[in-house]
């Protein structure tokens, strides 16, 4: 099965819950905003699947490689390396055919309508309320010791909404606060309506999230080989088993990843899953590696694999 | 209405204390570019008389002067369209450099601040200064307006402007100085990016000029176009205004925060902006004066009465607003709500 097939037998409202359905209703324009702030994980496949699957229905998709936010989040990305990860961001778009989607906002938060058009808007936008829509989506929330640019990072997200004329933006659930607040806010603007999309955060082998900025151990890269993407969901399952919980991770790959497969080996591994063994682990990790790497595949083609 | 030219007199300009000792401290410094930014927000008053002089000064020195005006400021801060500020900007300059005579170089704050080296510095700096660190420094014009996300671009945006226009000296009214302490901060926040730390690690010389007083003798910030003199006042409302006007008489105490009103008038917006003496009516009759000390020992020792003082002053007002008035033709004021500008004081 190809990525093409796989997007074609995707159902993006098993993916997403959402008001409607988004494939008899499908956004005008969608904005991702990504912020580059190291390797790309697995947890970026369900939105590059469901951006495809959009396109296909008629949505028009901006892929925002959000430069300056990797920047403005605690420097979470270094001055000097945004570049070489902006590239990083680019070259798995273009592998997941979304490279003409995609923008930067270098480009386009120094364009003139830009700066014109986010200066006018943040006097409108209370910072108290700026830090209540980010919550935890800034580092700076753990100690409230907020940084001037965290509210550049907040303010122009929610201005993105605004200038590049979308209609519904993609997020993960730890950005979806600022979505969740603010709509309404810029709603009473505009007098449009917005919807946002979120896809829940996928758990880390080692901690409960996964997520780019994270130390390598913690997550799945998407330029990692079969045998490494094995080796560390073994760890992950052993941690599962210790601690007694039940695998997250591999049941929030059940509605992306397993519609690929035969439904046989699929129940199989589910079944294994809701009570296994050390015995299993090689078993599920095996099978589980293995449907991931058929969905890395454009990676294999068009990045270098580690 | 007047039809002789009013414009700053140099001679009398740098008889203002404070006024020349700017001008010897940029001239101690051997430094030669010098720059004053304003936002184009409001109509202009007479507030501005001490600034527009202390430039006069500067360039009449032999200063390279530059005015950036700062239309995204105003922008921020009032939520301005770029067409508004267009109008704002031609008036402030034309008000500037044609009627008070002041052959700076003006610049729209746009035009660097919208390229892509200056964003970065801004992003840069923001990323590296915590709320807390510089909440103190936020425009506090409208006191009871909330903490807007404005403000902490402006701040910031306003010390970066004096590294990216070619300045070596930045003159300021006194109450900016919280401003530009903001400096202090960003360099020495860590880790600063190595581009930044470069461009400011130019050294500028800030120096800044006592704050202007409003009718009531307390200082701008806490003025109101009712207290303030506009350039666009009509006859009735000059005239009332400076009948308010605070002016103790001589032996009795200035209130505290406060200073003589109309002596400031006379200092900043009468004798500095003519070469002709100012008749005074006295206790000994009609006087001319010809400079502001002997016209203010005259004052405090009563030989002129604070309505004596008021009738003159109101008499060179009128003639120079009168002035102002011919020189602004409709053209560039269209936008300006005349009302609004003097206060609605009728």
């Amino acid at each position: 099965m190809s990525w093409d097939d796989f997007i074609s037998h995707l159902n993006v409202n098993n993916v997403i819950h959402n008001l409607h359905n988004l494939e008899d209703k499908p956004p005008k324009c969608i904005l991702w905003g990504i912020a580059p702030t190291g390797d790309i994980h697995i947890g970026y496949l369900p939105y590059v699947g469901i951006l495809n699957k959009l396109r296909r229905f008629g949505s028009n998709v901006i892929c925002l490689i959000a430069n300056y936010h990797a920047y403005l989040d605690s420097k979470k990305t270094d001055w000097e390396k945004i570049e070489s990860r902006t590239k990083h961001y680019k070259d798995f778009l273009r592998a997941y055919n979304l490279g003409d989607t995609v923008i930067e906002s270098k480009d386009e938060y120094t364009r003139k309508s830009y700066i014109e058009g986010f200066f006018k808007f943040s006097y409108l936008l209370p910072a108290k309320d700026l830090e209540e829509w980010a919550g935890r989506t800034l580092r700076s929330y753990l100690n409230k010791n907020y940084k001037l640019s965290d509210y550049i990072y907040v303010g122009t997200q929610i201005f993105d909404i605004i200038y590049f004329n979308i209609d519904s933006s993609i997020c993960g659930i730890d950005e979806s606060g600022i979505y969740r607040f603010s709509l309404s806010f810029i709603e009473n603007i505009t007098k449009k309506r917005y919807y946002y999309l979120y896809i829940p955060m996928i758990p880390g082998i080692y901690k409960d999230e996964m997520h780019a900025s994270d130390d390598s151990s913690n997550k799945i890269i998407v330029t990692e080989r079969e045998k490494e993407i094995n080796h560390k969901l073994k760890i992950y399952l052993k941690k599962c088993l210790k601690k007694k919980e039940l695998p997250k991770l591999v049941f929030m790959l059940e509605k992306f990843v397993f519609p690929l497969f035969d439904k046989e080996t699929n129940s199989e591994i589910l079944s294994r899953l809701y009570d296994y063994t050390e015995d299993d682990i090689e078993f599920i990790s095996k099978n589980v590696s293995q449907r991931l790497s058929i969905l890395l595949e454009p990676v294999r083609q068009h990045m270098e694999v580690i | 209405m007047t039809s002789g030219e009013i414009a700053p007199n140099i001679n009398r300009i740098l008889k203002i204390p404070e006024i020349n000792l700017i001008v010897e401290k940029v001239k101690m410094s051997r430094k030669k570019k010098t720059m004053w930014g304003v936002a184009p927000i409001a109509p202009i008053h007479l507030g501005y008389d001490s600034l527009i002089l202390l430039q006069r000064a500067l360039i009449d020195s032999g200063c390279h002067h530059t005015i950036p005006l700062s239309d995204i400021h105003a922008m921020m801060s009032h939520g301005l369209s770029f067409d508004e500020l267009e109008w704002r900007c031609n008036y402030y300059q034309y008000y500037i450099s044609n009627v008070c005579k002041c052959k700076a170089t003006f610049i729209r704050g746009s035009y660097f601040q919208t390229r892509p080296g200056y964003i970065e510095d801004l992003y840069g700096i923001l990323a590296n200064i915590t709320v807390a660190k510089v909440r103190d420094t936020f425009p506090t014009s409208r006191k009871s307006e909330p903490f807007f996300a404005y403000k902490v671009i402006y701040s910031i945006m306003q010390c970066l402007d004096a590294y990216h226009i070619d300045t070596d000296v930045v003159v300021a009214e006194e109450g900016q100085k919280k401003i530009y302490r903001l400096i202090n901060i960003i360099q020495k926040s860590k880790p600063l990016r190595s581009w930044i730390r470069d461009r400011m690690s130019k050294e500028i010389l800030f120096l800044y000029i006592p704050t202007s007083h409003d009718i009531l003798g307390q200082p701008l910030i806490m003025s109101s176009a009712r207290t303030r003199i506009s350039i666009h006042e009509a006859e009735k409302s000059l005239s009332k205004k400076i009948r308010k006007m605070y002016a103790p008489p001589h032996g009795q105490e200035i209130n505290e925060g406060r200073v003589n009103a109309l002596l400031e008038y006379f200092k900043y917006s009468v004798f500095p902006w003519t070469k002709d003496s100012i008749t005074v009516k006295t206790k000994n009759g009609y006087e001319e004066y010809e400079d502001f000390s002997t016209f203010k020992e005259d004052y405090h020792k009563g030989i002129i009465s604070p309505q004596d003082a008021k009738d003159a002053l109101y008499k060179e007002l009128h003639k120079r607003i009168s002035y102002i008035q011919d020189k602004l033709n409709e053209g560039i004021t269209f936008w300006i709500d005349r009302q609004k500008a003097i206060g609605d004081a009728l």
